[in-house]
């Protein structure tokens, strides 16, 4: 039973995100930077660029390149992660880079590339919804002209009632997840 | 006066009563802010001055160099922007023949250069025959946001005077954030730590005075 009475097996309503903690700036040799902890998730951000995009065949001449790479150090989940790149963080990398692409002007500074490094240091579900909700705080961090601050949060349903950000046994339990990254100021999804 | 700081996104003015200036956009008749800064909305126009971001170069600008590579006829440029920066040999007060570029500027020498033109695909020229334009020889590079730029050297001037006069330094400050300081160790060291100061506290009011304090004046 991971709902009952509409309260949810860590005390919090349907509704209810658990607590975050954002700061930015806290890598100095990174144009911007964050840390975020969001319950058990605890996520670093940093945005390297706008710089010149090596090697040159990646180069867009009309717009900057946004390159997410998100990935999980090894002591972040409780077994071991192999390290290095896996199919699941290149594709939450790639679902990233094109999050993001939408709401910088890219346009700005053509033949570019911004790189976006997000690092996982601790997992507790919804590790992507937290890293581009970092990414995001990075490139404002970093001065990079943005439509908006794009920020994500999960929704699934536990025994029929639509709940917002899964933690550990939800996620764990319940497959229907839908990360969903958003545009606050226009209230629609990215 | 209370400065107000905008995120991206936030709702910054309307058409009816404002125009969009730097640092913000339209989308129908409503005008945001692109960036994390200062709101100024002063005048007719809506602008947010960034506290961050990377060097936007434009034609006129004045900055301090480093040269990357030595080429047959130009020397490339580190200028501290997302694109490379060429001087031409024809931009430079000497008689430079075709492959000598080495015998007058070094890899790794710093240059004080002028921006001649920024062109489409964003390649950048520089040029050296303006009166500020030589080759730099000894002190300290100091590299700070070139958003604060405009702080440390203040209105007409005011803050880099006050820093000359109390540190009693030969300084430079380069349009990319990039400070060329010359002077007595303890001189330079009291220096760095006011244009760190000016860094970290550009956003509030009054900067000017507390440097001057701070500098025993």
């Amino acid at each position: 039973m991971l709902i009952k009475d509409g309260i949810r097996m860590d005390g919090r309503k349907p509704d209810e995100l658990r607590p975050i903690k954002i700061e930015a700036g806290v890598l100095h040799r990174a144009q911007g930077s964050c840390y975020l902890e969001w319950g058990g998730n605890k996520v670093m951000a940093a945005v390297y660029g706008p710089r010149e995009a090596i090697p040159r065949h990646i180069q867009h001449p009309l717009k900057a390149v946004i390159n997410a790479r998100y990935n999980m150090v090894p002591f972040s989940v409780s077994d071991r992660k192999r390290p290095g790149p896996d199919r699941r963080s290149v594709e939450i990398s790639k679902v990233t880079s094109e999050a993001l692409e939408h709401v910088v002007f890219t346009g700005l500074f053509p033949r570019t590339m911004i790189d976006v490094c997000i690092e996982v240091l601790g997992a507790e579900a919804g590790t992507r919804c937290a890293g581009l909700t970092a990414a995001a705080v990075a490139l404002a961090d970093a001065g990079i002209p943005m439509r908006d601050l794009p920020v994500a949060c999960a929704a699934g349903k536990i025994d029929g009632t639509v709940v917002l950000d899964l933690a550990g046994d939800e996620d764990c339990e319940e497959r229907r997840i839908c990360p969903l990254p958003l545009h606050p100021a226009r209230r629609r999804s990215c | 006066m209370k400065r107000k700081i905008v995120l991206p996104g936030s709702v910054v003015g309307d058409m009816k009563s404002k125009k969009p200036g730097r640092g913000t956009f339209r989308e129908g008749d409503t005008i945001y802010a692109a960036q994390l800064g200062i709101l100024n909305d002063r005048g007719t126009y809506v602008s947010v001055i960034p506290l961050s971001g990377v060097y936007d170069p434009h034609a006129g600008d004045t900055v301090i160099g480093v040269v990357q590579e030595t080429l047959r006829n130009a020397w490339m440029v580190d200028i501290n922007a997302p694109y490379p920066a060429f001087l031409n040999v024809e931009n430079v007060p000497w008689r430079v023949e075709s492959g000598e570029t080495a015998k007058f500027i070094q890899v790794d020498d710093v240059i004080i250069v002028t921006i001649t033109g920024v062109d489409e695909s964003r390649s950048i020229d520089l040029s050296m025959k303006c009166r500020s334009c030589r080759k730099v020889e000894g002190g300290t590079i100091l590299d700070i946001q070139p958003s604060k730029v405009p702080r440390v050297i203040g209105k007409n001037s005011s803050m880099l005077s006050v820093l000359k006069q109390h540190t009693k330094c030969w300084m430079f400050v380069g349009q990319n954030g990039r400070i060329w300081i010359k002077g007595e160790e303890d001189n330079v060291n009291t220096l760095i730590n006011a244009i760190r100061i000016i860094e970290r506290e550009s956003h509030t009011v009054g900067l000017t005075q507390r440097i001057t304090k701070l500098l025993g004046g």
